[in-house]
């Protein structure tokens, strides 16, 4: 895999933004797989109309324009058919088909997710601050999603700690969601990765956060999910989770005062720790998503 | 370093367990390739068609068939399938949707080797369902060479040689078998997915035609549409009940072997 040339990069941009592309990310993979290639989708969809077209050729501007200025401000665009684009990811079904990036992007083969409500009890925030102490000796990544709460104390300890952290967001990168993480976000960016799967002007909306969680979930090996209520947007990590055929610990908390924390104890994968103890031992482990003895079979098989 | 069977359980149950449900048997299910159907019905239609055009040809099936997890429209089971091969993820395949691939094949057969056999024969020999794209390097082949080494199982290639694009049907002309010194007397034939199962009975008639007395069918996937009436009921109410686990027998089509 290369990297892919500057104007299918345009192209795949324009496609995600020209309001008649009827198909979703999902079918835009399959076509693009199925055609060989973004440039002969782009080519198949031409034609159909004068304004079509020149609704086409504004689109293709406009982006070749905003690439010029994303890559001024410090961002890095990558699609899912890049050589530096993260593995991972490529394991989910809702893989970005592009992500915007600011920061280190390397491998992040061992991250961890560590998520929970955005209005954390005491014990919640000691509970983040004790994982992320006990599992600082390894060369693990920490994850998260850069909200109030749990997951701003998820970053703010690996900071502390010198540990790697990734900020997936539920915005583009020119906006910090909440406000109060302006200087937060900054220090991400400078120490470890901030990504993004929209583009860098977006907002957020009450639909890219659960979008976002399927990309932290695909991004990670495994989900910490610390105090979550009944309706909190976090059950849904688990839930991807599980889909994706990734681990997840709850605390006994989630387990035990949540009917869908219940409920994910069923799961295969899913696993609950009694004590903080517990869930670093299982973070550490599954941080690993394929244990070395078995990943030594690959040479094998590619 | 031999494959330590438990944790390739074990990692298998998180990595795919999630999204995969075990195959059935039963009269519920048809008797060839487990996709559900109502009784007294024995058969669904597409195993039915391919059992009429092959006897009217007075051509010998395949024994049993043996898929491990039924797939169905959910997009992460499509994209297992299409991404162990490097289809719709890019020109590579995705290294983890291959090694659940391979191990869940390479598990089917290490864990329930004893079920076949005992059922039928003891095997003599591996051989796999070739692409029809004229990929020479597919991964499926690769998959069948790994499972080659951790069974003892010598491998029998097929090659197909029909036309381009390939149709679906049943149509052992499609195909040869490459000259070798193995004993066919009972091929595993390993496949990824099974949508008709055209192209699987055309090898295994193939496979009979060129001296194998058995032939079972080691398959990934059961493809079940909605489309189907019966599957459409099947993945609603029944299928989740079952997450997939490499120690449920394909065979017997419960947790328990034959």
């Amino acid at each position: 895999m290369g990297t892919l040339k500057g104007q299918e990069l345009v192209y795949l941009i324009a496609m995600l933004g020209l309001p008649d592309t009827k198909s979703s990310p999902f079918d835009l993979r399959t076509q693009i797989g199925e055609m060989g290639g973004i440039s002969n989708v782009w080519e198949s969809q031409g034609e159909a109309s004068l304004f079509v077209d020149e609704l086409r050729n504004e689109e293709l501007r406009r982006t070749e324009a905003l690439l010029a200025l994303w890559k001024q401000q410090g961002y890095e665009v990558t699609s899912y058919l890049d050589q530096r684009y993260p593995d991972q990811l490529r394991s989910i079904h809702e893989m970005p088909l592009v992500i915007w990036t600011k920061g280190k992007l390397i491998s992040d083969k061992n991250a961890v997710s560590v998520v929970g409500t955005r209005n954390p009890d005491k014990w919640a925030l000691q509970y983040v601050d004790a994982l992320v102490d006990g599992i600082a000796s390894q060369n693990i990544t920490i994850v998260s999603g850069l909200a109030e709460g749990i997951d701003t104390r998820a970053h703010e300890a690996a900071l502390k700690r010198e540990l790697r952290t990734v900020a997936i967001l539920g915005n583009g990168l020119d906006t910090t969601y909440p406000k109060s993480n302006v200087l937060l976000q900054e220090q991400i960016a400078d120490s470890g990765l901030l990504l993004s799967q929209f583009k860098p002007d977006f907002k957020p909306t009450k639909y890219s956060f659960p979008m976002r969680n399927a990309t932290m979930s695909g991004y990670s090996s495994v989900s910490v999910i610390i105090q979550a209520g009944e309706h909190s947007g976090t059950r849904i990590q688990g839930r991807v989770a599980v889909g994706h055929g990734r681990s997840v610990i709850l605390s006994s908390q989630v387990a035990k005062s949540t009917e869908w924390g219940a409920a994910l104890t069923e799961k295969p994968g899913v696993f609950v720790a009694r004590n903080v103890d517990e869930a670093i031992e299982l973070a550490i482990r599954y941080s690993t998503r394929v244990p070395d003895e078995l990943s030594a079979l690959l040479p094998q098989l590619v | 370093m031999p494959l330590d069977i438990h944790q390739a359980a074990d990692h298998l149950s998180i990595s795919v367990g999630g999204y995969l449900y075990g195959t059935r048997r039963g009269v519920d299910f048809c008797r060839v390739c487990t996709t559900p159907v109502i009784p007294p019905y024995a058969y669904c239609k597409a195993c039915n068609d391919i059992n009429h055009s092959a006897s009217l040809k007075s051509m010998p099936l395949a024994d049993m068939v043996l898929p491990l997890v039924y797939i169905d429209d959910e997009p992460q089971s499509k994209l297992l399938m299409h991404g162990y091969k490097g289809d719709q993820v890019g020109p590579e395949p995705q290294w983890e949707l291959l090694l659940s691939v391979a191990l869940m094949a390479d598990l089917g057969l290490l864990i329930h080797r004893n079920c076949i056999e005992s059922t039928l024969s003891p095997l003599t020999a591996l051989s796999f369902v070739p692409s029809t794209r004229g990929r020479l390097d597919q991964p499926i082949k690769r998959i069948a060479n790994l499972m080659s080494k951790e069974s003892g199982l010598p491998v029998i290639e097929a090659k197909y040689i029909g036309p381009q694009p390939s149709t679906r049907g049943y149509s052992p002309t499609h195909y040869e078998i490459l000259p070798g010194a193995v004993d066919p007397t009972h091929v595993l034939l390993i496949d990824d997915t099974w949508t008709t199962g055209g192209s699987a009975q055309s090898v295994a008639t193939l496979l009979k035609l060129s001296g194998s007395q058995v032939v079972t069918v080691l398959v990934i996937g059961r493809w079940l549409r909605s489309s189907w009436p019966p599957s459409a009921d099947f993945i609603l109410n029944q299928m989740k009940q079952k997450p997939y686990t490499p120690f449920d027998c394909p065979v017997s089509g419960t947790g328990s072997c034959p």
